[in-house]
Formats: C-alpha cells, sequence, structure tokens
C-alpha cells in the first residue's frame, strides 16, 4: 500500500491536537489542585529541597504549569489551522485566500510561542538560582525560522492565488 | 470588452452544436460555454488551435476585435 502523506499528516495533528488539549486540561487540573490545597506537593517538595524553599518551588512550578496553559491555546490554533489546511489540500483546492491568510496567523502565533519559550528560559534560570531539578529548554534558533518561513510561506500563497484566479478565466 | 467571442457563427456555419464541438476538440463544454458567452479571460493556444481545426477556420473569424469607444466617437 502506498504511503499517503497526506493521511498520515492528518492522523498525527489530530493526536497532537487532541493531546495539547488533554495536556492543557491536566495542567489546570494541577493548578486547581495546588492552588487549593498546597500542603501535599508542599511536603513533597519539603522533603527534597528544605521546608524553606518548598513554597518558592512550588510557586515557580505554578508559573511553569500558568505557562503551559497560556501556550495551548495558539498550540491548539495552529494545529487547527494545519488540519484545515490539510482539508484543503485533500479537496484539490489549496490555494485560496483563507490559507494565505492562515499561514500569516501561525507565523504570528509562532513568533509569540517563541516569546512564551523565552519566558520557559527566564523560569530555568530562576530554578537553577533555587537549585531545583529542572527540566529546562534552551531558546533556539528554529522557532524563530520557523515563523519566518511562516510568513515567506504566506506570501507565496497570496502570489499562488493570484496566479489561480488567473488561471480559472483561461479556456 | 472589445474582443469579441465569433463562436457561434462559426458553429451555424458548420451545423455544429457546442456539445458536438466539446466531443471533438476534448473541451468540457463548461469552459467552452466561458468561452462562447464572452466570459474567459484568456484562451490556451492549443483551445484555438483544435476549435479551429475541427470547425475549419481561421482564429481571426473566432476571435474579433471591436473598439467600442471609437465607434461612439464617430
Amino acid at each position: 500500500m502506498k504511503l499517503n502523506a497526506l493521511t498520515l499528516s492528518r492522523l498525527l495533528v489530530r493526536i497532537l491536537f487532541w493531546l495539547n488539549i488533554v495536556l492543557a486540561a491536566a495542567f489546570v487540573a494541577l493548578l486547581l489542585w495546588w492552588s487549593v490545597s498546597p500542603h501535599w506537593i508542599e511536603s513533597i517538595l519539603g522533603a527534597k529541597y528544605g521546608s524553606g524553599k518548598a513554597n518558592e518551588i512550588r510557586e515557580l512550578m505554578q508559573a511553569a504549569l500558568l505557562l503551559g496553559i497560556l501556550t495551548a491555546a495558539p498550540v491548539g490554533m495552529i494545529l487547527a489551522m494545519l488540519l484545515r489546511m490539510i482539508e484543503t489540500v485533500r479537496a484539490g483546492t489549496p490555494f485560496v485566500a483563507i490559507n494565505a491568510q492562515r499561514l500569516r496567523l501561525m507565523g504570528w502565533l509562532v513568533l509569540g510561542l517563541q516569546v512564551a519559550d523565552l519566558i520557559f528560559s527566564a523560569l530555568g534560570i530562576y530554578a537553577g538560582s533555587l537549585h531545583a531539578d529542572w527540566q529546562g529548554s534552551t531558546p533556539s534558533l528554529m522557532g524563530w525560522l520557523l515563523a519566518l518561513l511562516l510568513f515567506v510561506l504566506a506570501r507565496i500563497f497570496s502570489e499562488g492565488v493570484a496566479m489561480r484566479d488567473d488561471l480559472e478565466g483561461t479556456v | 470588452m472589445p474582443l469579441q467571442i465569433r463562436l457561434d457563427e462559426q458553429l451555424h456555419q458548420q451545423r455544429m452544436t457546442l456539445t458536438e464541438l466539446s466531443e471533438r476538440v476534448g473541451i468540457t463544454l463548461a469552459n467552452l460555454s466561458i468561452l462562447k458567452t464572452g466570459k474567459a479571460k484568456a484562451i490556451r493556444f492549443s483551445t484555438l488551435e483544435a476549435i479551429c481545426r475541427v470547425l475549419q477556420c481561421q482564429p481571426g473569424d473566432l476571435i474579433v476585435f471591436e473598439d467600442d469607444e471609437e465607434e461612439g466617437a464617430v
């Protein structure tokens, strides 16, 4: 059977879309739980880092969770738009004005996510100063390049739409 | 538009219907209708060649330039 990249992409993006929602919901649940009763997590953190730091580290973890929840929205939007774009390719009409708009919006959303990544890195530096175990990330150039690529692709799509419109009246 | 498509006249001369022409030149009836009604933005040389071949005419018999503004001024 020939592997259809489009079908595979659609399946993968769908899985990621729902995974993003499930993770965001889990983050909300954790955040609510720790806000209502912080004793359990503080006792665990206190046992590991000492009771003096427990409160600070809990707040740091809550900030990271909040950031995760906030970034779930743009991630979800990007995945949803990607899914819609894949649908237009399947329908044989990818060069429509809405796809150019989608790509441009995706570019801005990726830029926003890059800013969130910087904030997350800052949280990592703060965690380092508290000597806390932290699964941090280092800011990478790829995300910024991706945003640039999306803006360029949006422009290419706009040109493609104009060319398709031209071709439509050709017999 | 100053460019007029004279497909109807040529079809009439050859005693041919648009459907028949569509079958013989291999262009969809929808596209030929667009051409006939003057709604086409452009015509491919291959389309023009095929129609001329079937209708045994010249491109000039199919497409005529009529400058409306100049006629109105006279």
